[in-house]
């Protein structure tokens, strides 16, 4: 057994408080994001050594091909790993908490999709104007959730109708997307990449807006996270602690829709991170959002990056983009979900 | 003191649900309300405490509009156990803790007297030797216990239970009782709503007796009892024992 399967199952197993499991889990997510990040930036085509990168910095030659491959290809591929996969996995981590459902997240109920489809639409209509494209699929995102969220509020929705909802809305909105790409041929270029979600095109200049918004959305997700403890329990419960519910909800959603929509805006519609890695961090830890909203923070940056790595890696010199290999995870992954909870489902 | 003036209430494009309901909570007493399904018991709790808002009149807290109250100064005051049939998968004492969600801030972590609250509330259900457990793997008495000692970490004065015993063991009903007279002996006024006959005629200080949407009659249980009104909503026949000096009912179909 691996030294890392040995650390999980004594994490799972032994007799910590919830408490200590969650910082623990926050401490092995932080690590595993700097590892990620030292394997994401040195391996590749060309091994890049850190301390051939540290003599090529400080040395000043921006010549160097070990500069020039760090810091030009390699660096803001990662940076978009890193913010795509904690934008996703917080973003997931909010929506199973708000909509009280463990299979949402933002693929699924078609949040990244709605965002995909206003991306693609301001791409069409307004190509100049690159800088709106995370408004817009903030924009996308928000309407998606506000959707689904009012549908899940009704009356006897039960948890695998909404996931089945919100399927339905995600092929609506993939044909929106598919109408614009045959109308405005030239609307976004890569949209096949953009489709199944890629990393390859990332540059430092397409993540200078994201960021800003993934930023707000992560402090948001952090200020709100005890609420989200309160909101798990029920709307009676949470309503007679005092909660204006309805604010809260709205507020969730909105930094869950500003996540999804920022990552969506750069990286494409990367499937599945939002689903998988709240569930592992649970799984661990348990349901303490104060936890499991950093540790998602981190351990979806970690493990996006490392499924970059490894798209890059696999097949080399040819690449695969990422979201087909989150999708074969992720896939497979959502189906046990289902399987091994159906009868809670229909509740 | 909970008044309530007046109160009307109706779900969209349904008749009338409770009409002109005029009573009072009285301070540190338990009071229950009775009467048959669907008479409008549950609502009128779920109005006293500001989770629905009735179509016409007041509940007034000591003088003062609940409706005019913030949240989680309301929640200071009241606290309420509802049922729930989806039980959370947290640790006992995450939930304890999260009583105190209306007495912190912002950014602001358990204060030492928040854990200190926390802990007696634990204490004072023996919830403590459970604490760690997760509430969704507990006996139905024990999973009562945690959501009481929640309420009881909440720190409010007043605390309103709905079918405190429903689904419970016999025997466990009367251990939840127990603890909900300890309570109110503690100084906690109590305001529930019951199905069952014997607890809320045993436990109770006032009875107030539901049916239709209106009161028909509140007093103590042997008051309620002499107006004959609890055989004619409940179409049953009371039968009342006295033995050691202690009251007992019985109850049969109505002849």
């Amino acid at each position: 057994m691996q030294d890392g399967q040995k650390a999980m199952l004594t994490l799972q197993t032994c007799s910590m408080s919830n408490q200590q499991k969650g910082w623990l889990m926050l401490l092995f997510t932080i690590a595993l994001t700097i590892l990620s990040v030292m394997l994401g930036i040195c391996l590749g085509s060309n091994q890049v050594s850190p301390a051939s990168f540290l003599q090529a910095v400080l040395s000043g030659d921006t010549s160097d091909p070990a500069y020039r491959i760090v810091v030009h290809i390699r660096l803001p591929r990662v940076l978009g790993a890193l913010l795509a996969g904690s934008a996703l996995a917080v973003s997931g981590a909010i929506l199973q908490a708000v909509l009280n459902n463990p299979l949402a997240s933002p693929n699924i109920i078609g949040v990244n999709t709605g965002a995909g489809l206003l991306v693609l639409l301001c791409s069409a209509l307004f190509p100049s104007l690159y800088y709106l494209l995370p408004l817009a699929a903030f924009l996308g995102a928000l309407l998606t959730a506000l959707l689904i969220f009012a549908l899940a509020m009704g009356n006897g929705v039960s948890k695998i109708t909404l996931v089945l909802t919100g399927i339905a809305m995600s092929s609506i909105l993939g044909a929106g997307m598919n109408c614009i790409m045959i109308l405005y041929p030239d609307a976004y270029i890569g949209a096949s990449t953009f489709l199944v979600g890629g990393l390859a095109s990332v540059t430092l200049k397409s993540l200078q807006f994201p960021v800003v918004y993934i930023a707000v959305g992560l402090v948001l997700a952090m200020l709100l996270r005890r609420d989200m403890n309160i909101v798990s329990l029920g709307e009676t419960a949470a309503r007679s602690l005092g909660m204006n519910l309805t604010r809260i909800r709205f507020l969730l959603i909105v930094t869950s829709a500003i996540l999804a929509g920022a990552a969506v805006s750069f990286s494409g519609l990367l499937g599945f991170v939002g689903l998988i890695v709240p569930h592992a961090i649970r799984f661990l830890i348990g349901n303490d959002n104060r936890f499991l909203i950093p540790a998602s923070a981190f351990g979806g940056a970690a493990f996006v990056t490392l499924c970059d790595l490894a798209s890059r890696m696999a097949f080399a010199p040819y690449e695969l983009p990422v979201g087909i290999l989150l999708s074969f995870i992720g896939g497979p992954f959502f189906i046990y979900l289902v399987i091994r909870n159906r009868r809670n489902y229909y509740d | 003191m909970i008044e309530l003036r007046d109160i009307c209430f109706s779900y969209p494009g349904q008749p009338p649900l409770l009409q002109q309901i005029n009573t009072s909570f009285a301070e540190k007493k338990i009071t229950t309300i009775l009467g048959p399904n669907g008479c409008g018991k549950s609502t009128l709790l779920k109005i006293a405490c500001k989770l629905l808002s009735p179509s016409a009149g007041t509940i007034l807290l000591d003088g003062q509009n609940i409706q005019q109250m913030k949240n989680k100064a309301l929640a200071k005051r009241i606290a309420l156990l509802s049922q729930t049939n989806h039980p959370p998968e947290i640790p006992v004492k995450d939930l304890v803790t999260y009583g105190r969600y209306p007495h912190q801030r912002y950014g602001q972590g358990l204060t030492q007297q928040d854990h200190i609250i926390i802990n007696h509330a634990l204490r004072q259900v023996k919830a403590d030797t459970y604490q760690q457990r997760m509430v969704s793997h507990l006996s139905g008495g024990q999973r009562q216990r945690a959501y009481i000692a929640m309420a009881l970490a909440q720190d409010t004065d007043i605390i309103f239970l709905d079918e405190p015993t429903t689904y419970l063991d016999i025997n466990i009903r009367f251990e939840i009782m127990d603890l909900i007279r300890s309570l109110n002996q503690a100084g906690k006024t109590i305001i529930m709503v019951l199905h069952d006959l014997n607890l809320a005629l045993e436990y109770s200080d006032t009875i107030i007796l539901m049916n239709q949407g209106q009161i028909q009659t509140e007093g103590t249980p042997q008051q309620v009892i002499a107006t004959g009104l609890l055989d004619d909503v409940f179409q049953i026949k009371t039968h009342v024992f006295e033995e050691d000096g202690k009251l007992f009912y019985h109850f049969t179909q109505k002849p």
